[in-house]
């Protein structure tokens, strides 16, 4: 009779429970896991997170229409906001913040009695939590909210932060119906995050996963997205060293010495697993390894398959914003032309890893500042650096003698080296300039912004949604 | 105890001056069973064969004044089920039962010729409503006692096989793979030989389901099986053959009227020239015109049925057995659709000693079944038979299978009809075994008190084979480079098992002391399931002969649930006491305390008690001399059940490991869904009040039942915000309440019974209502998935949500329906019929009323049995029919789409056809129809030779007989079949849909003709 109460009180193996999400260091560590696949998704960051703002900007046209059931990017093409949801995508983040409060709360209330749980440990897993759900929330409110100084301090604009974790429910009660946060909140939650994150990681992690540069490097991009130089600046040196036309730590540019060579812009874009030599300018990158691909949906989107066509082909109007030299490796190795239309080959590796933050994306950062607080000097500095690798026999500007148009050549230098890694959107509304061509809409047009989906609001009608 | 269930058995008793007494009668043939009342009752079980004293016998009428006799010689032996009826862990002679049961018996089983036993309960227990989903071998049968009880938790009744809970069904994993899910639901119970049974009872009421506690909500159907009898040895040999049809073909457009309505809806729309035909390569209008593909034709065929059973039973005065095996193959009328079934059966039982008693019960039944897409599932089965373009060619002028695919498009299955009926293009094989094996030992400590212990193993395997050439499909997404969109073959694999363990051990007491008669049981039940799963799929082949999925270029290695064990158990004790007091005052009491795996950790245990009491008014001193009314039983009774259908790990928090956790080959874990450690089991409060009698020397019985069942506790999941991060947005929550109440009436009447010529009729008919109490707070449409179902409070389940259709405008051709306001309005798109939704509370997906009229003749050798079964009052949703009602130009129309509006025929219901209607997907009352039916289910004419037979063929008896099914229904219904019970998945569709049609196959008519010999 003991042996039957027995099936009857406890659960069998066929599944995981709560309680044991927290038994040892290495449940704790799975739940981590479980928030870096959440992230390292075609769904998110691996996938829609870095396409919807190139689809929402200038620097695509479509190429084939598909039947797709969980990505209406037609749809989005042609700014239909409402049928343009992305329901997984905004579960899949919130799944990801979900399992980063759950190893907070775990380490916060003394969940996890292992003795190999040291302190270490412990920092490691925190930091590491408070990384994931600042970018979660930072890329989320990038598509969901306007860009940071519009409307910023209005309830209702940003997401929903929640910073504890579903756990012991037993009503309906016991899962808050939140509803969206100002932009402004959302942001000074993803830099404390950041800040945590940063102060709590190692310099050093397992591959793949974060560390303290990358806190910092995505904390340089927060305050970039805001404007805020002087704290970028800070960020920013403190991932690529102080001096100006070169990168003192370990993320630096790859370069075959002396000669440049397709290799060296193309590289960034080919390696994929763990075990390929590293590629120092991916500061923070997404790894894929042969079971467990993460880069199907950026292939399925850009890739140049004969018989299976990408969704998207490059614009006209990058090629002329871009105004590629002749010689430009980003032009000769980075796009390919088959008839009329023009693909991108960053993404031509069926199975890769997916860079995030490339150092070469925080040197344009810092020139683009330096340009503006006058300091042309350093600015021209990092803009050879960076056209020094991607164009053969280059003839490097003279910092003594900046050209008059130096912001603009930043900024287009910024176009040719970060095209379609889901910065144009970003970059635009930054900048606050409207986004060009027929499909043109104002920066702050609410038809840049995704839509909450139906899904939450039916479940949660404290979310206002956006506004058509 | 053993013995009692010798169900067809004669109990004749003699005595010195004469037979005066049986306990049936038979008709010629000895088939034809009508209980009379035996004067007297045996207190021991059975009676031995042969002469022997009357000491034993009592008066079942202590008012009688017939002296028991000296001696009595006893012809055959046996209680039969009228005198001892199963109710649960024991048997109860059918005077002392307060519970409401309805029975079965085997010689009603065996006359239905029906493909499963369930067939056989149609009609003919009120308040059972049984639906044969569809015509196709193996298909479900979808079973409700007394209404539909609950939304989320399982509907349909326990399963009791000799006393042990069965797997009978749904599937715990849904189907997976690329063919998952395209047939029709395959009926578990499709394996059991309906002729092996000797009894089916359905218990209703509380006081007759508490027993079976956590379990015994949805009703519970006990089926016994045939045992031997000592010194009797009954050989029979059954065998019959026919052919099945279509009771009904719903014919589509031929190609010429398809491209002249294509061309006509394309100008109505506003365009100019012909109609666009899909685009594929080698494909032209000219060869559309050329082509007249009747796909419907092609798919259908005569189906063929024959079934051969052979049994035994005999025995010694300690040893009794009965053996049986049978084979059984049809052919569907769907080409493609075929079923085999083999089953053998051994029941024995041995008095060890004059206490003990062992035996054992093994089935072993084993179905090869292959099956055709239908309904919602793609692919080309009957479903693309009728939606195909009948412009579209079988094949290419070089014979090779015409395949339209996209190549943009991937994992698209295809829908030739003719290279799906190729078993090299596509091939489903499935093969399900069920090994039943139970032992049991009984042992009588002192004389009324028994201890029995049952062991029991059910162990169902039902695995799944597809193939699919690459002539018929295109490579899915992620399969690789030139497989993606490309002609791709696919494979999968899929085993799905059932194991169920179960423990009785019980404690009887009888004991009968002057005025008071005593039954008490107590006992324990332990059952544990487990459902290991298993499936492989791969695409991508060296060649054609290739296809075990590990063989595949491209193997899916993520695919979701392709090993779990998913297990429940439960753990029950029960009591219950009978007593009866002056042989007519009757009290009876059960309670079950069960505990179940599937509750949450703070309500693991639930307790069920019911009560009932009963007065055989007719044991009264003011009717004894009655002379017409010869049996009146009041009876009442009040008591508790549970539900626990509902999934196994509903109660946990569950984490897991999906597509999106795994990260860098870590078995990262992800939220998968909530769970609640408050979560139990629905429950049901259920009263009946019931009345059985006889009148008019026995020849006119009957019982009334009226009861009112409320569901608490009723699942309800609400929606929870994808904010919480969890892969699925549901939280369960036992919050809401339901309402049954009905009226059942049985009557079974011998019209004629003196001299060669005899007349029986049964006649059952019930009606349910069904109301929801409460929805807890939830929408109507937070209920359901499903846009065209709601759930009101105060309303009946299932209750359509669609916009009022109000016919034709003769003017323009138009399809009008009703908006907000009641006025009549084009329809125009599909937001405007959205908005226009209404609930139609007039238009139930329940009947009002259903049952079963059956009447039998004989007369000397000759019977001839009707039975006609109906359900009057519900209304049936024909999503098929609205598919096939517009054109979009990948799909053909019913052929009734010819009398659509145009300026030369402007009075007709059938609107002007447009391109690409904007309203082409919207259901509204246009296809709600009255599905009230009465359906002629069977007319058996047979002839027995009894008496004619030589002795010399050692045959007591052979009869050969015809037996028709379906042979004519009544309804106003337009489509393919009235009876209808949907596909469903999940068991919220179970509960809601079950009024909703889509290409299904219809109700097969059925022609066989049959001998049966008995030595």
């Amino acid at each position: 009779m003991t042996a039957c109460k027995q099936f009857i009180a406890e659960p069998d193996q066929s599944i995981i429970t709560s309680q044991e999400t927290f038994a040892t260091v290495k449940d704790l560590d799975n739940v981590l896991w479980g928030a870096y696949g959440a992230v390292a998704s075609g769904h998110t960051l691996a996938g829609n997170w870095k396409i919807v703002p190139e689809v929402l900007a200038d620097h695509l046209v479509m190429n084939t229409v598909e039947v797709t059931s969980d990505d209406p990017y037609k749809e989005l093409y042609d700014r239909e906001m409402e049928k343009a949801q992305y329901p997984e995508s905004w579960r899949l983040g919130y799944t990801a913040v979900q399992n980063a409060n759950h190893v907070l709360y775990a380490i916060e209330n003394g969940k996890i009695t292992d003795p190999a749980f040291t302190g270490t440990v412990s920092n490691r897993f925190k930091g590491e939590a408070h990384f994931i759900r600042g970018l979660v929330y930072f890329e989320l409110v990038r598509l969901y909210g306007h860009q940071w100084g519009y409307q910023s301090d209005i309830p209702q604009t940003g997401v929903i932060i929640r910073d504890n974790p579903v756990l012991n429910v037993t009503s309906r009660a016991d899962i808050p119906a939140l509803g969206r946060s100002s932009v402004a909140e959302v942001y000074a939650f993803v830099i404390r995050d950041f800040q945590e994150a940063e102060r709590l990681l190692p310099a050093a992690n397992t591959r793949g996963r974060a560390t303290s540069y990358a806190a910092a490097a995505y904390l340089a991009r927060v305050y970039f997205q805001q404007n805020d130089y002087a704290q970028a600046l800070i960020q920013i040196n403190k991932v690529l060293g102080a001096t100006p036309g070169s990168i003192e730590t370990d993320f630096k540019l790859v370069r075959n010495t002396g000669v440049a060579t397709a290799a060296n812009v193309t590289a960034p874009f080919t390696a994929s697993g763990v075990g390929a030599a590293v590629v120092t300018e991916n500061i923070v990158e997404l790894i894929g390894v042969t079971n467990n691909q993460i880069s199907q949906r950026l292939n399925k989107k850009y890739r140049y398959d004969r018989n299976n066509p990408p969704h998207f082909a490059v614009s006209p109007a990058f090629l002329t914003q871009a105004g590629f030299a002749a010689n430009d490796l980003r032009r000769t190795a980075l796009l390919t032309t088959v008839g009329s239309n023009t693909f991108t080959k960053k993404y031509d590796v069926v199975n890769m890893n997916i860079p995030v933050i490339r150092s070469a994306e925080l040197v344009l950062d810092r020139a683009e500042i330096n340009a503006l607080q006058n300091n042309p000097a350093d600015a021209v500095r990092d803009l050879n650096l960076i056209r020094d690798r991607a164009i053969p026999n280059y003839a490097a500007l003279d910092p003594a003698n900046p050209p008059a148009n130096l912001l603009e050549e930043v900024r287009r230098e910024r176009v040719r080296e970060l095209a379609f890694e889901g910065d144009r959107l970003h970059n635009l509304r930054r900048l606050q300039r409207d986004i060009p061509g027929n499909r043109g809409v104002p920066w702050n047009s609410n038809r840049l912004l995704l839509k909450i989906p139906d899904a939450e609001i039916r479940a949660n009608p404290a979310v206002v949604q956006n506004p058509d | 105890m053993t013995k009692q269930l010798l169900q067809g058995f004669l109990i004749a008793v003699t005595c010195g001056t004469g037979s005066w007494a049986q306990g049936l009668t038979a008709a010629a043939g000895g088939n034809v069973l009508h209980p009379i009342p035996l004067p007297f009752a045996a207190e021991k079980d059975t009676l031995p064969l042969g002469k022997s004293t009357g000491k034993g016998l009592t008066r079942t009428n202590p008012a009688d004044t017939l002296p028991v006799p000296d001696t009595v010689n006893v012809l055959r032996s046996g209680l039969s089920p009228q005198d001892l009826v199963p109710t649960g862990y024991l048997g109860q002679r059918r005077k002392y039962i307060t519970g409401s049961i309805g029975s079965l018996s085997s010689a009603a089983i065996e006359r239905s010729v029906v493909p499963n036993f369930e067939n056989a309960l149609q009609g003919r227990i009120p308040g059972v409503h049984i639906i044969q989903a569809n015509g196709m071998p193996g298909s479900d049968v979808v079973v409700r006692v007394r209404g539909t009880a609950t939304l989320l938790g399982e509907a349909a009744p326990l399963y009791v096989l000799d006393g042990v809970p069965i797997f009978s069904g749904p599937r715990g994993i849904p189907a997976p793979g690329m063919g998952g899910g395209w047939g029709a639901a395959f009926n578990p119970l499709s394996d059991i030989n309906p002729n092996d049974i000797a009894s089916i009872e359905v218990l209703k009421d509380a006081a007759a389901t508490a027993i079976y506690g956590a379990r015994g909500a949805g009703g519970v159907v006990l089926i016994t099986t045939k045992k031997g009898s000592p010194k009797k040895t009954d050989i029979r040999l059954d065998y019959y053959r026919g052919v099945t049809s279509p009771a009904r073909t719903v014919n589509s457009l031929t190609g010429r009227q398809y491209l002249q309505l294509l061309d006509e809806s394309w100008v109505n729309s506003g365009n100019t020239g012909t109609g666009p035909l899909p685009t594929v390569n080698g494909f032209t209008r000219e060869r559309a015109e050329a082509t007249h593909s009747d796909h419907l034709n092609q798919v259908l065929r005569q189906g063929m049925v024959q079934q051969v059973s052979l049994s035994a039973s005999a025995g010694s005065e300690k040893t009794t057995f009965y053996i049986s095996g049978s084979y059984r193959k049809e052919t569907g009328i769907v080409t493609g659709n075929d079923f085999e079934r083999a089953t053998g059966r051994i029941n024995i039982s041995n008095d060890i000693s004059e206490k003990l008693t062992l035996g054992a019960n093994v089935g072993l039944n084993i179905i090869n079944y292959t099956s055709m897409p239908v309904g919602y599932g793609a692919g080309g089965g009957f479903n693309a038979a009728q939606t195909n373009l009948p412009v579209f060619p079988w094949y290419n002028e070089d014979q090779t299978y015409f395949n339209p695919y996209n190549p943009r498009a991937t994992g698209l299955p295809g829908s030739n009809v003719a290279a799906y009926q190729d078993k090299n293009q596509f091939d489903n094989e499935q093969h399900v075994s069920r090994t039943f094996i139970q032992a049991f030992a009984a042992y009588k400590i002192i004389p009324g008190l028994t201890f029995r212990s049952d062991a029991a193993l059910d162990m169902y395997f039902h695995s799944t084979r597809d193939y699919l050439s690459k002539r018929i499909r295109t490579g899915s997404l992620g399969s690789g480079a030139g497989r993606e969109g490309q002609p791709t073959a696919y494979a999968s694999f899929e085993r799905n098992s059932v194991n169920g363990y179960n423990l009785n051990n019980t404690l009887t007491y009888t004991k009968a002391v002057r005025n008071h008669g005593l039954t008490a049981l107590g006992g324990i039940h332990f059952y544990y399931s487990e459902n290991p799963h298993f499936f492989f799929e791969g695409e991508g082949f060296t060649n054609d002969f290739s296809r075990e999925p590990h063989t595949a270029s491209y193997r899916n290695t993520r695919t979701a649930s392709s090993l779990v064990t998913n297990k429940f158990a439960f753990l029950a004790y029960f009591a219950n006491a009978n007593y009866a007091f002056k042989d007519r005052y009757l009290v009876g009491a059960t309670v079950r305390t069960e505990g179940s795996s599937r509750f949450g950790a703070n309500r693991k245990y639930a307790t069920f008690p019911a009560v009932s009491v009963g007065w055989v008014v007719s044991d009264e001193a003011f009717l004894q001399q009655n002379k017409t009314i010869n049996f009146l039983k009041i009876r009442a009774s009040y008591g508790k059940t549970g539900n626990a259908g509902m999934d196994n790990y509903a109660a946990l928090e569950q984490w897991n490991l999906t597509a999106d956790s795994r990260y860098l080959n870590q078995p990262g874990v992800q939220y998968q869904s909530l769970g609640n450690p408050n979560l139990t089991g629905e429950t049901q409060h259920q009263l009946d009040v019931g009345l059985d009698f006889a009148v008019l020397h026995n020849r006119l019985r009957g019982t009334v039942d009226f009861y009112d069942k409320k569901t608490r506790d009723l699942l309800l999941r609400y929606a929870t915000p994808l904010s919480a991060g969890i892969t699925d947005q549901g939280l369960l929550l036992n919050a809401g309440k339901l309402r049954n109440r009905g009226l059942e009436l049985g009557i079974s009447s011998s019209n004629i019974v003196s001299g060669s010529f005899q007349w029986h009729t049964d006649f059952t008919v019930a009606h349910n209502r069904n109301k929801v109490l409460s929805t807890g707070g939830l929408a109507p449409g937070q209920i359901t998935p499903h846009g065209n179902i709601g759930t009101y409070e105060g309303h009946p389940l299932g209750t359509f949500y669609l916009a009022e259709w109000a016919g034709v405008d003769p003017d323009t051709g138009a399809e009008l329906i009703y908006d907000g306001s009641g006025n009549k309005v084009p329809a125009l798109s599909a937001a405007q019929v959205d908005e226009a939704r209404v609930p139609q509370f007039d238009k139930p997906s329940a009947p009002r009323f259903f049952g079963g009229l059956n009447n039998m003749f004989t007369l000397k050798g000759f019977d001839l049995s009707v039975l006609v079964t109906f359900a009057y009052g519900n209304w049936v949703l024909d999503e098929g029919e609205r598919f096939l009602s517009y054109v979009r130009g990948d799909n053909n129309l019913r052929a009734e789409a010819y009398t659509r509006w145009t300026a030369d025929n402007p009075d007709t219901g059938y609107p002007r056809l447009l391109f690409n209607d904007p309203i082409a997907g919207r259901n509204t009352t246009r296809f709600l129809h009255d599905a009230s039916y009465l359906r002629i289910k069977n007319v058996t004419l047979g002839y027995a030779f009894a008496k004619a037979l030589p002795k010399r063929l050692l045959l007591s008896n052979a009869r050969i007989y015809l037996t028709a099914q379906n042979l004519f229904t009544f309804t106003r219904f337009p489509g393919w079949d009235p009876e209808v019970a949907g596909n469903p998945g999940t068991n919220l569709d179970r509960s809601l849909g079950q009024g909703i049609t889509y290409l299904e196959v219809p109700q097969v008519r059925t022609f066989v003709a049959g001998i049966t010999l008995s030595f």
